[in-house]
């Protein structure tokens, strides 16, 4: 059995993970225990872990993800409050394709602070539009008829003034 | 860039991003497409905050249209909801319509001026939101801010009527925490009075207590769970002993499963051979049928070849009686030769008989003259 020879991990503790288009990435497990998901498959797994597969991640999303998790590895003081709160607001600002993956990924990792920063932003994109606006930002196709969309707007006119 | 993603999303991410979103922008969001149209409904949050920052003509205006003010105050507040959720007479369509909020688990109501009685809100809860699990109830600060955002619409003869209205349904989405300011402990005495009109219950000695047992319970609860994990751990360092038992089973079972192969294989193979070996068999046999027929016949050949051999002896006396007949035959040339011989003496007797005779003729001629 090969995996009862790779018990002995080396002191500086890293793990490995593999993206699904296999790319393989060394990550501190401070940094890689952000991910409830990534923690929980560490405890169960114990020390034998050998490469933890992620299937639903690539690794432009995972080199990403991993950033993010590198720099809240360790808990921010009061000072760097606020420089954390700019890099976090530089980090969020890509484009919309990427935006989803990392959440999608965020997601499945369980990373709920990143989780959170995401849903922020795109709550922010949608802060402040008008349905048409809306449509637009997100590439979203109207499919209702003029009718039903009158209807809506009936029922609740107080929304859309 | 023309790949709509955000529709893609599962509910539960809508939902969060929802909870960073004012409801009226839920509610726009519903005008966007059919995907969008009941998303918002079914988030387990409501967060009306905004409503503060819509002017008062407005909002009377709208909320006259959707809301039948002469119910009491908490039921205007909950007919307000229902509206939202496109229902727009609660008490006519309440017995037919499904709940409004079903997945509402979470319900913080903010207070921003005194309570006005109304024992509505429970039966109007038990309705609207059935799922509702915690009810949280606090009163807003008054902030001279507010009071200047709010008076637009807050007008004296409002103040009854609008304080109802200054209830807000504070968000308790996934991540989002109510600012502990709102939670000041302002007229709390008035607000356990209103709880306990409300749900019938006299609710801060109970809570307190509740809250106590709760404590004491969670402790006892960690302490079961530390157990629980050493017993687990306990349990998963005995099974290392059966499951590497199992691996070396799994790891033999294999071995077997390839050997019971290659012994399929190997039957597969034999039988081939004892086909291919009857084959070959049943050729000898006829083969061998055939070598006897072929003895038979060298038999009935060597039969005929002694027969043959009789035929020989025959011949050798023939050769013997051609050698004799042979010998005769040059005893008969040599008599022959012998005769011939013999027979020219002979001849020449006879020539000169002849001679003699024409002699004889001539003397018989001449006598015959003679006497004629």
């Amino acid at each position: 059995m090969a995996s009862s020879t790779s018990g002995s991990s080396s002191s500086s503790k890293v793990v490995k993970i593999r993206s699904s288009d296999n790319e393989n990435f060394e990550v501190e497990e401070a940094a890689a225990a952000r991910s409830e998901t990534i923690k929980k498959l560490l405890e169960d797994v114990g020390d034998d872990a050998d490469v933890i597969p992620l299937p639903n991640v690539d690794a432009k999303t995972l080199v990403k993800v991993m950033e993010w998790c590198k720099k809240h590895m360790d808990d921010v003081d009061e000072l760097n409050k606020e420089e954390m709160k700019t890099w976090d607001a530089e980090f969020v600002d890509m484009d919309q394709s990427c935006l989803y993956n990392v959440l999608l990924a965020a997601n499945f990792l369980n990373i709920k602070e990143l989780l959170d920063q995401l849903t922020q932003k795109v709550a922010d994109m949608i802060k402040g539009k008008s349905p048409e606006e809306i449509r637009a930002t997100f590439n979203i196709k109207n499919d209702f008829t003029p009718e039903e969309e009158a209807e809506i707007r009936k029922q609740n006119a107080w929304a859309f003034e | 860039m023309a790949e709509d993603r955000i529709s893609q999303l599962s509910d539960r991410l809508i939902h969060h991003i929802f909870s960073f979103l004012p409801t009226v922008y839920l509610v726009r969001m519903s005008l966007v497409s059919k995907r969008w149209r009941h998303v918002w409904v079914s988030a387990p949050f409501i967060f009306l905050e905004d409503f503060k920052s819509i002017t008062f003509e407005k909002k009377f205006k709208y909320q006259y249209e959707i809301l039948d003010f002469s119910l009491k105050l908490y039921g205007a507040l909950f007919e307000m909801l229902q509206a939202l959720c496109g229902c727009s007479h609660y008490s006519e369509k309440r017995q037919k319509s499904l709940p409004p909020l079903p997945n509402l688990k979470h319900l913080n109501v903010d207070i921003s001026a005194r309570f006005t009685r109304n024992s509505d809100l429970r039966e109007s809860l038990h309705w609207c939101a059935p799922s509702v699990e915690t009810l949280e109830i606090f009163d807003e600060p008054k902030h001279s801010d507010h009071e200047e955002d709010s008076g637009g619409w807050l007008q004296s003869d409002d103040r009854q009527l609008g304080q109802g209205l200054m209830i807000f349904l504070a968000c308790c989405g996934p991540s989002r925490t109510y600012p502990t300011q709102m939670r000041h402990k302002h007229d709390t005495c008035i607000l356990d009075l209103f709880v306990q009109q409300l749900l019938g219950v006299p609710i801060t000695q109970g809570y307190r207590k509740l809250f106590k047992d709760h404590r004491k319970l969670l402790k006892g609860h960690r302490k079961l769970l530390e157990s629980r994990r050493k017993k687990l751990k306990g349990r998963r360092n005995l099974l290392g002993g059966p499951t590497k038992l199992l691996e070396a089973h799994r790891k033999l079972l294999k071995g077997h499963k390839k050997l019971l192969k290659v012994c399929r294989k190997l039957v597969k193979s034999s039988r081939k051979m004892l086909q291919s070996r009857r084959k070959f068999l049943e050729g000898r046999t006829k083969l061998l049928k055939n070598l006897k027929k072929l003895l038979e016949g060298h038999r009935k050949l060597l039969e005929e070849h002694r027969k043959l051999q009789g035929y020989r002896k025959l011949l050798e006396y023939r050769r013997k009686l051609l050698d004799s007949c042979k010998k005769l035959l040059e005893d008969h040339r040599k008599l022959l030769e012998s005769r011939r011989n013999l027979l020219e003496p002979h001849k020449k007797l006879l020539k000169s008989y002849r001679k003699l005779l024409e002699g004889h003729r001539k003397l018989v001629y001449g006598y015959r003259k003679l006497y004629f």
